[in-house]
């Protein structure tokens, strides 16, 4: 898991400041960093406002058919940022730039702050804003001081998850021809082959992620964030929206529009183009991301199986530094997973180079933390006096487990599977530059069509790739409306 | 059946001494609880024995078997322990009757041996088949207690198992699960807070405080005769009175006191009486000694009075049935039945 990590490091230090200096301090560099930097800095407050909004909006108010809204909303997960940039530049082809870049990715990925906001709002204890209302305090006063700290770890760790998101997508930026990072470390490993640039890039990019994770885990502080009192919490009081109803229902449906509709408008069109089912390489694509895909799901399941059970039933120094070098990982951006394992593999495993080792290795590396996390509050819920009654009644300690704690983690084994097979099916930018030369998937597929402007025979790959995402995203909203207190 | 010897066990966790030089001993066949506080160790105590932790020193043995001591762990899954958790700690994912045959042998006749033991715990054939999460609290503790002996256990460890149900349920849940036990013979520790519950299930009790065994003895002597007054307090109300030593009886507020039991260390004169509220019988009118009430607390079935004579103060529960009529400023009259626990003043 730490390959990602030492790769970079062995860069800097294999390849020396002598080189590397002029490499990272150059023209091209400051324009990549501004870019990146705007994309970051614009994108991410704007996801937070949609995201904290809809799921207050949700959650605490009268708006008018709030379940389909909550659903609307958490919605354009299922269309991978590349398909939605795919649709708007197929629409609108003067899009570009920071513009198109920032609409593109916000539309996308404000979902990723919307969900676990919505989960923490449903854990909220009412009680608490009662008592600062009986002491005083306003209701937007009440929302500042109460609610949005209580608010804090949740916003937080989604704006990291756009933040990072935003620096590893290759697809949507560059079908957009927004320069970053990312697209800036692609072009060059394709055309200098994993050369010092590519790899100076790097470095920067990693860089940037590290500020960013240390950021998001000094805001957490040491506060507690749980409900703390005994008994079950009412429900909370909505509040009636009154004449801002019609205003808010207008935003919302704007919101549906461009990050669903038009997308999806898009895509039907080309879907019924000439040419665009009569595709041989559909249902290979189709089988051969399958393939790949659950290999990935089992594979990360299997590696985060026991990282699970050190972390709930042994917590640790130990099992948090594991768990921490995972997370750290896991949230580099995919290109810099790729070019340590095609280092490392050319260097050290040259048999497994270009094979779909490294490629389900590299799915490992950046979908790990889908699984830990399910396996983790799967494990957590089955009591460890479960497992010792199995013992006292004649089970040897692995008996127990398979016979008891594994039956009762399956529904969290199926759903983390679930969520890492299926990032595994989206994921393009490591399988671009992984997969065995033969290898087709709809995500490779559907980037070799759109990047060609061949729009109609993309579609196919395009459908199929928002249909195997709809599950995942179910089971993610699923999950936020049941609600949770960190 | 079989014996159950604690001896001399010690054991530290996280750097602090939970349990010190802790010795009992069950004859085979009999029921001790243990009872202390939380953070007494009596659970850790439990879990020694379950085998689910070693002991760092002493040993434990079933009949002449060591299963615990230092040098030797018999596996929790070979040691033959009945466990029952507090919270039952049934397989969510298998019926009522799976959950009993899970500890039976292959190439037995499981589902008889289950219903058996079913029947043993008092539970309906028709909730064989329920979920664990379809029973009631106490329905789902007669499952575990039906768990844990269907397998004919040597030793049934009960870890608090009446707790989480509320207090009607608790007694009728208790008395069921002593009638099983009654029947199967089987040789019993139960660990509770509960002083009622640990005077009412065992032929013994233990008293454990701060990983020291302070007192064990069968439930009418540790009740009647505990060993200091912080033992006497925990197992239930008392009344602690200061008074000087008279050859067989103490002089106190309450008149003369015969000593039913001397646990002083000196011959000092000066001696404090611990007597039961029951053994006080309030009367109005007499000439025992009179008190006047200085306030009334109702708490349910009991009222405390306080009562003042001089500068002395008693404070005791009487059936709020009788505290009734009473007022504050009211003249009682105190009688005491039977003698006194005298301690060291």
């Amino acid at each position: 898991m730490l390959v990602p990590v030492g790769f970079v490091v062995f860069v800097a230090v294999d390849v020396g400041w002598d080189v590397l200096g002029p490499l990272v301090f150059r023209p091209k560099i400051g324009e990549l960093l501004v870019n990146t930097l705007l994309l970051v800095g614009c994108g991410v407050p704007l996801c937070t406002v949609i995201g904290v909004a809809g799921a207050w909006l949700v959650e605490r108010t009268h708006l008018p058919g709030r379940s389909v809204w909550a659903i609307l909303l958490a919605a354009p997960l299922a269309v991978p940022a590349f398909v939605s940039s795919y649709g708007w530049v197929s629409a609108v082809p003067s899009l570009g730039g920071l513009d198109g870049g920032l609409l593109v990715a916000v539309l996308s990925y404000y979902p990723l702050v919307y969900l676990p906001v919505l989960a923490a709002v449903r854990g909220l204890d009412p009680a608490l804003e009662e008592s600062a209302r009986s002491l005083g305090l306003g209701g937007w006063a009440v929302f500042l001081r109460v609610v949005l700290p209580q608010l804090r770890l949740a916003i937080a760790g989604g704006a990291l998850i756009v933040a990072l998101h935003l620096l590893s997508e290759y697809g949507a930026f560059a079908l957009i021809r927004f320069d970053t990072f990312t697209t800036a470390i692609v072009n060059q490993y394709q055309s200098t082959f994993a050369g010092p640039a590519a790899n100076a890039l790097g470095i920067v990019l990693a860089s940037i992620c590290f500020v960013l994770l240390i950021a998001e885990a000094s805001m957490r502080g040491r506060g507690r964030y749980a409900r703390v009192g005994s008994g079950a919490p009412r429900p909370a009081v909505r509040i009636r929206l009154g004449a801002w109803t019609a205003p808010v229902l207008a935003v919302l449906a704007a919101l549906a529009i461009l990050s669903l509709v038009v997308p999806g408008m898009s895509l039907l069109h080309w879907l019924v183009q000439p040419g665009a089912w009569d595709q041989r390489d559909l249902l290979p694509a189709f089988a051969q991301t399958i393939g790949l895909s659950v290999g990935g799901a089992v594979a990360a399941t299997l590696v985060a199986l026991p990282v699970a059970w050190l972390g709930v039933r042994f917590p640790g120094r130990l099992a948090r530094g594991l768990e921490a070098a995972m997370y750290v990982a896991s949230s580099l951006p995919s290109i810099i997973i790729a070019l340590a394992l095609v280092t490392v593999s050319l260097r050290l495993l040259p048999a497994v180079y270009q094979t779909p080792v490294t490629v389900i290795a590299a799915y490992v590396v950046i979908f790990l933390p889908r699984a830990l996390v399910s396996l983790r509050a799967g494990l957590a819920q089955v009591p460890v006096h479960v497992e010792e009654a199995a013992r006292s009644l004649g089970r040897t300690p692995l008996a127990a487990k398979l016979q008891v704690t594994l039956p009762l983690m399956a529904p969290a084994i199926g759903a983390g599977a679930a969520l890492v097979a299926l990032g595994c099916a989206n994921e393009l930018t490591a399988t671009l530059l992984l997969a065995p030369s033969r290898t087709r998937t709809l995500a490779t597929q559907f980037w070799s069509a759109s990047s060609s402007v061949d729009y109609a025979r993309a579609a196919p790959f395009g459908l199929l790739l928002i249909a195997l995402s709809i599950p995942a995203v179910a089971i993610l909203l699923a999950n936020a409306r049941k609600g949770t207190t960190r | 059946m079989t014996s159950l010897t604690v001896d001399g066990i010690t054991k530290t966790l996280g750097g602090s001494r939970v349990l010190h030089d802790l010795s009992f001993a069950v004859p085979a066949g009999r029921r001790i609880s243990l009872v202390g506080a939380s953070g007494s160790g009596k659970t850790t105590l439990l879990r020694l024995i379950a085998g689910f932790d070693r002991v760092d020193a002493g040993r434990i043995l079933l009949d002449d078997q060591v299963v615990s001591s230092p040098e030797r762990q018999v596996p929790v899954h070979r040691r033959g322990v009945g466990y029952v958790a507090q919270d039952g700690a049934l397989f969510p994912h298998l019926t009522a009757r799976r959950n009993i045959e899970f500890g039976l042998p292959r190439g037995t006749d499981r589902r008889r041996l289950a219903r058996e033991a079913a029947e043993l715990a008092g539970l309906d054939d028709r909730l064989l088949s329920r979920y664990p999460h379809e029973l009631s609290g106490g329905q789902q503790q007669r499952v575990s207690l039906a768990r844990a002996i269907a397998p004919s256990p040597r030793v049934v460890l009960l870890d608090e198992p009446f707790s989480a149900l509320d207090t009607g349920l608790r007694v009728h849940t208790r008395q069921a699960v002593i009638a099983a036990l009654e029947q199967a013979e089987m040789t019993t520790v139960l660990v509770t807070h509960d002083q009622e519950e640990a005077l009412t299930f065992g032929h013994a009790v233990g008293m454990v405080r701060g990983g020291v065994l302070e007192q064990v003895g069968s439930p009418s002597e540790v009740f009647n005769s505990p060993v200091d007054l912080g033992v006497a307090e925990f197992l239930g109300d008392a009344v602690t009175l200061s008074g000087t030593r008279v050859g067989d009886a103490v002089t106190s507020v309450l008149g003369l006191i015969p000593i039913s039991h001397d646990r002083t260390s000196t011959n000092a004169a000066h001696v404090s009486v611990m007597l039961r509220p029951s053994q006080l019988s309030l009367t109005t009118g007499g000439i025992a000694a009179r008190f006047t009430i200085e306030a009334l607390r109702t708490a349910g079935q009991y009222t405390h009075v306080t009562a003042r004579r001089a500068a002395d103060r008693i404070v005791f529960p009487v059936p709020t049935v009788v505290a009734l009529p009473l007022r504050p400023g009211d003249s009682v009259d105190l009688d005491v039945n039977g003698g006194g626990v005298v301690y060291d003043a």
